[in-house]
């Protein structure tokens, strides 16, 4: 699942980048400083990971979790998404 | 030049001040003269200084910490020996304001994208950081300090100038002829900081005080701090630095409250739903408008004009139903109440450009349009309703309906256009697959019905609106676009702590919400759950504070709802509470995260 959702979060960020994304996209990118997203790309990311995994996601709390904005970081943003898809994959309540 | 990289509006992050204070420190004041500081974006001077920041802030000292960039660059701007100038072109929004109010000077274009507007407290629940609780009384007094951070005025260029937060108005068309004699004009006069003189400080505190009292109980401190020091501030109380550090503490406290990262969260529900409306880069080139049937939406154009944005023609037909929809009194309420949900008024629109469509519409909408939009060189017809809802103040909601996969002869979505369009002009606008009824007119239904049973059981409206203040529901004017609900919730403004808080009142109307937004989402009616929320927090007054109705839904607060609330059935009809128990035995929230 790890490099599942990695596809799917490299894919999301190419699609909703404002700026060059470098032919590599590593885990341990900043999302800020390296690949050039503010408040409202990363917005717009969510929207981009909606369309990959295929369920609302908000990114607020992650965000929330870090100590600041330079630990918004790839590696960081596929944690809270594998999170996210276990919750996603558990069976419904009885 | 202020120019965000890849971004249509200016974000004053980190980067940006590091930026800005490399170019103040590089500056060679034996041959310069002045410093001016313009935007390269057309309709945004500075929107923010970026969430981010706000959103890692977990204890006091992490608003120090993190905010110190961009509090060095404003102070080194302020300390710049040689007169700054801020040109303000397009939004201007919380610390856009507070840059601005660092530089000795302010101008501001006169074009319809020109707005100040502080969201600090009213979108997001903490303190400014940058001192504008600080600036603002000094430079606009306290009164409009007030106005503006407490309660959410906007000001246009003009209304800026008036009010003494800018120095001149000027003409887009003459504007670098006008700036170049402004700055001529300040190199040649010697600075003088000026202080706002206002007399009666001991009535606008009272005043606001009592406003204050009325807010939901989890918004008050917020409120009561910020006014402190907005009051201390236009009295003269602390130094620059004392001021400084006040401030400081005070967003750092506010800033990490539960309610304030819910209300940051609702800025990016927001950013989604416009995502979710736009739906990819709309031009909006030099367009002509014609409006057919809509004095709203034609008053909505003018008022903010825009130089690209022209009106070609409108044929005006008011279909206002106003039959006991203005009832001041609660009895008039009541009865508007009842009779709307026994028989929901409903006209017909003959679509004078198509018509073998025939729409229901909800009779006390107050505009309907269609519209059609083009270049100087055609006009096309978009097969569009909307609806704008006007309210007592200058701000509007919309509801652009149009049909999934709707293309013009030219292959642009037109309810995208229409939504950036209205957008463009300043109106709080989501867009719907409509059909038979606006959904903003259903969303005010589920509102209501719970409300309706209640009263109509022998509560009084007084504690049902208790209890949504309590839950956090804020007075909204947008809500009292329909007469059904305005004097409801007119209420809502004057509810105060003597009444009791009506018993399960709040859970019915969640729960009605819940069935609504369900509906909504799984007819497709509402693209995003992100439209859901916004609708409900720009109609209803639903509170920021909870992140938005959709954030607030959670398996467990439902299930909690439906375990606590035995009277819950009273309230709402089976079909809603049937609903809610499949949402909780699904087992899923409506946002992932």
């Amino acid at each position: 699942m790890r490099e599942y959702v990695f596809d799917c979060v490299v894919k999301a960020i190419r699609n909703t980048a404002q700026h060059a994304v470098p032919d590599s996209v590593q885990r341990h990118h900043s999302l800020v400083s390296d690949l050039g997203f503010d408040s409202i790309g990363v917005a717009m990311l969510s929207i981009g990971l909606e369309d990959q995994f295929m369920f609302p996601v908000l990114l607020d709390t992650w965000i929330g979790a870090q100590d600041g904005p330079s630990d918004l970081t790839v590696g960081s943003l596929c944690s809270f998404m594998e999170s996210v898809v276990v919750q996603e994959s558990a069976p419904l309540s009885p | 030049m202020l120019d965000t990289p890849g971004s249509r509006v200016n974000v004053f992050s980190v980067p940006a001040a590091e930026e800005l204070l490399a170019i103040l420190r590089s500056i060679d004041f034996d041959v310069t003269r002045a410093l001016v500081i313009r935007s390269g974006k057309p309709r945004s001077f500075v929107n923010g200084v970026g969430l981010m920041l706000a959103n890692a802030v977990k204890t006091e000292e992490d608003a120090s910490r993190l905010t110190e960039p961009v509090r060095a660059a404003y102070t080194a701007l302020r300390e710049l020996p040689i007169p700054t100038i801020a040109v303000i072109e397009g939004s201007c929004f919380g610390c856009g304001v507070e840059l601005a109010m660092h530089c000795r000077h302010r101008v501001a274009v006169d074009v319809g994208d020109t707005q100040f507007y502080m969201t600090e407290i009213v979108d997001y629940l903490f303190v400014p950081v940058f001192g504008a609780t600080r600036d603002l009384p000094r430079l606009v007094g306290l009164r409009n300090a007030t106005e503006l951070l407490l309660w959410g005025m906007k000001w246009n260029a003009f209304e800026a100038t008036a009010g003494g937060l800018v120095d001149a108005c000027i003409d887009k068309h003459s504007r670098d002829v006008e700036i170049a004699e402004f700055v001529e004009r300040v190199t040649l006069t010697p600075f003088r900081p000026t202080w706002f003189l206002e007399r009666s400080l001991d009535a606008i505190a009272l005043e606001n005080k009592a406003r204050i009292a009325l807010l939901p109980l989890d918004q008050r401190e917020v409120h009561t701090s910020c006014f402190e020091l907005l009051e201390r501030s236009a009295r003269g109380l602390d130094d620059d630095d004392s001021a400084r550090e006040r401030e400081r503490d005070a967003c750092g406290r506010s800033a990490m409250s539960t309610q304030s990262k819910a209300a940051q969260g609702f800025f990016f529900v927001r950013q989604v739903a416009d995502g979710r409306c736009r739906v990819g880069p709309v031009e909006t080139p030099r367009t002509t408008v014609e409006l057919h049937r809509v004095p709203v939406l034609e008053e909505v154009f003018r008022a903010r004009f825009d130089p690209d944005i022209r009106i070609r023609s409108v044929v005006a037909r008011s279909r206002r139903d106003s039959d006991a929809c203005r009832a001041e009194d609660e009895g008039g309420f009541l009865d508007a109440l009842r009779v709307s949900l026994a028989a929901p008024p409903t006209m017909v629109v003959e679509d004078s450009l198509a018509s073998s469509q025939v729409r229901e519409l909800p009779a006390m909408v107050d505009a309907l349009a269609h519209v059609s939009v083009g270049t100087d060189e055609t006009i096309w017809t978009a097969p569009v309703l909307v609806s704008v809802f006007a309210t007592d103040g200058p701000e509007r909601f919309a509801e652009v309906a149009s049909r999934e996969g709707e293309r013009n002869i030219d292959g642009r979505d037109p309810g995208a256009l229409i939504y950036s369009l209205l957008e463009r002009v300043g109106v709080r606008v989501v867009r719907s697959r409509a059909e038979t009824r606006f959904v903003a007119s259903t969303l005010l239904d589920a509102f209501a019905a719970p409300l309706v049973r209640y009263v109509a059981r022998g509560g009084r409206s007084h504690d049902a609106a208790r209890a949504l203040r309590d839950f956090g529901f804020v007075h909204t004017p947008r809500a009292e676009l329909f007469g059904r609900l305005g004097p409801a919730h007119r209420v809502l403004s004057r509810v105060d702590d003597t009444f009791s808080p009506a018993p399960f009142i709040t859970s019915a109307v969640v729960v009605s919400l819940l069935a609504w937004a369900r509906d909504a989402l799984e007819r497709g009616l509402l693209a995003h759950p992100s439209i859901v929320d916004v609708m409900a927090t720009d109609l209803l007054g639903f509170p920021v504070a909870r992140g938005g109705l959709c954030r607030s839904l959670t398996t467990e607060s439902v299930r909690a709802i439906l375990t606590k609330s035995a009277s819950l059935a009273a309230l709402v009809d089976p079909s809603t509470l049937a609903s809610a128990e499949e949402f909780v035995a699904r087992g899923k929230p409506i946002y992932r995260s």
